[in-house]
């Protein structure tokens, strides 16, 4: 065991619900298994209520940080109305997520998600565009869910497969003008024009949520990146050139909406 | 050499900041400001800008993506050094990671790579990194230097200079049961060059006091005098409140607090 591979372990068991309840059970070959002998032995030696608490103090900042940060216009527009969704980590129901949270996963977040959705919909529901607000903001907050790179990736394959926490979100009205003024913090944001709207969003490698428009000729593209076709192909599919599908697609790896896998040139 | 006070940039008080050149010397930027941020060209030429992201987690070696980053913040904000915190937030595959700042474990292999990447990044940079310790809440029961030899010793090695946050030494002493003073005279004072002073408040998961956004008492204020009698090289002072939810009012407070702990007209 070195320090490293027990800091590693620490972080494991403060962002895994299970992984605390797995070092709790003495004898449980779970921990053992996921954090090494050595490591899960000192974690069970720790005080377990400090562990505990720091556990329930990190989660509570982690979803905190993102319900200010990807619903800042829903909120900007319910406390306008005299409520603040932020009000769930406070409630019984929240507890409960936490109980069972894994921090950073999608089902964590998608509990999360229905949570502050339920808190908003009394106080938007006279907003015509208000459940678009909350919609888009939504798809915002899951997709920010998913891995992090820290450091540049080694060789990359050469098909191009659309990340799993890419989503396209369809809209009656066009709330990104109106979400961006709330995370600017204008107090006063613009009203949306209604104008049906598909917007894609998409988890960048270091973190960062991108929304880009996604006209049909780009939905069509990456309905048809099964995972198998060549960038060729997948342009032959939808029918546009390989040259104007290739171009398409290096932007949307950059946004983090393709991702390339296969084999490598070496 | 005059000590100068400062705060955190807030971009929702940019226009406040402005008024209270003067009162505000310096602003430590903890995240790069916003493309839109209208208020930034004047923050730039009224004030001394420090750098104060996220460059990376030291216990890595930063990647040329990152180090590019960096060189480009300090560019962009002219500063005198750059800070970065002595923490470890994700596990060495990245799957795991909290979002709040978290100290690593005090052992010989991690001070070795800490030590190494922190060269890399003052060498890289070409300015002086000052380095600021995290409070440790959760003391694992496994041999190590413990946290004073630790930061000592990282100090020594590494060539870095000190950002000493009073309020983080104050938690780390209440938790470890020692008085602050007494843990503050193990710390390598003689290279500290920037403090950070802030309030800390009742947490209530953490069940005890944990950092706040909040105007320091007097306790602490008088730490931070205590502290800065014994750092000779100290340059500046920084009111320690980076949150979307502080208001006007507080900042102006703390900083007004910290000049009249220093003597200096408010």
């Amino acid at each position: 065991m070195t320090g490293r591979s027990l800091h590693d372990a620490l972080l494991r068991a403060l962002t895994s619900a299970d992984l605390r309840r797995r070092l709790g059970r003495p004898g449980d070959a779970g921990a053992t298994r996921a954090l090494g002998a050595d490591e899960a032995a000192v974690l069970r030696a720790a005080d377990r209520a400090r562990l505990e608490r720091l556990a329930r103090f990190m989660a509570r900042h982690f979803y905190r940080e993102r319900i200010v940060r990807l619903f800042a216009a829903s909120r900007l527009l319910a406390r306008r109305r005299g409520a603040d969704p932020l009000g769930v980590l406070d409630t019984p129901a929240f507890a409960a997520v936490l109980e069972s949270a894994e921090l950073g996963s999608a089902a964590t977040a998608e509990q999360v998600a229905e949570l502050v959705e339920a808190a908003l919909q009394a106080p938007l529901a006279a907003l015509s565009y208000g459940r678009d607000v909350v919609a888009y903001e939504g798809a915002l907050f899951r997709a920010e869910a998913g891995p992090r790179r820290w450091r540049e990736d080694g060789p990359r394959g050469q098909t191009p497969v659309r990340s799993a926490h890419a989503r396209i979100c369809g809209l009656e009205w066009d709330v990104t003008g109106l979400v961006g003024a709330a995370r600017r913090g204008e107090t006063v944001p613009p009203d949306p024009p209604r104008m049906p709207t598909r917007l894609l969003v998409a988890l960048g490698p270091s973190g960062r949520v991108t929304t880009v428009r996604c006209p049909p000729a780009v939905e069509r593209l990456l309905g048809a990146l099964n995972g198998a076709r060549s960038v060729a192909e997948a342009a032959a599919a939808v029918g546009i050139g390989e040259p104007e599908a290739a171009r398409v697609l290096r932007q949307l790896v950059e946004v983090g909406a393709v991702e390339w896998a296969g084999d490598h040139p070496t | 050499m005059p000590v100068s006070i400062g705060a955190f940039y807030n971009p929702h008080l940019a226009p406040a900041i402005l008024d209270a050149a003067g009162l505000i010397e310096h602003l430590a930027m903890a995240d790069p400001p916003r493309a839109d941020d209208p208020h930034f060209p004047a923050i730039r030429e009224r004030f001394v800008l420090l750098l104060h992201d996220f460059l990376g987690q030291l216990s890595e070696p930063l990647d040329a993506v990152a180090l590019d980053r960096a060189r480009h913040l300090a560019s962009l904000y002219r500063t005198p050094w750059a800070a970065e915190h002595l923490q470890r937030v994700h596990t060495t595959r990245g799957e795991a990671f909290v979002d709040y700042v978290f100290p690593p474990l005090y052992t010989e292999d991690l001070l070795a790579d800490y030590v190494a990447n922190a060269r890399a990044l003052r060498q890289a940079l070409g300015l002086p990194l000052v380095l600021e310790p995290i409070p440790t809440y959760l003391a694992l029961p496994v041999a190590g230097l413990g946290e004073a030899e630790f930061v000592r010793r990282f100090y020594a090695e590494s060539g870095c200079d000190m950002l000493l946050d009073v309020s983080h030494a104050w938690l780390s002493a209440h938790y470890a049961g020692v008085k602050p003073r007494e843990f503050l005279a193990t710390l390598p004072l003689e290279r500290v060059i920037e403090l950070h002073v802030a309030g800390v408040e009742p947490d209530r998961d953490l069940e005890g006091p944990w950092i706040g956004a909040a105007v320091p008492d007097r306790e602490i204020l008088d730490l931070a005098r205590y502290a800065a009698e014994r750092a000779p090289a100290l340059r500046a002072v920084t009111f320690d409140a980076f949150s979307s939810a502080l208001t006007a009012e507080t900042l102006r407070a703390g900083v007004a607090a910290i000049r009249d702990a220093f003597s200096l007209p408010a």
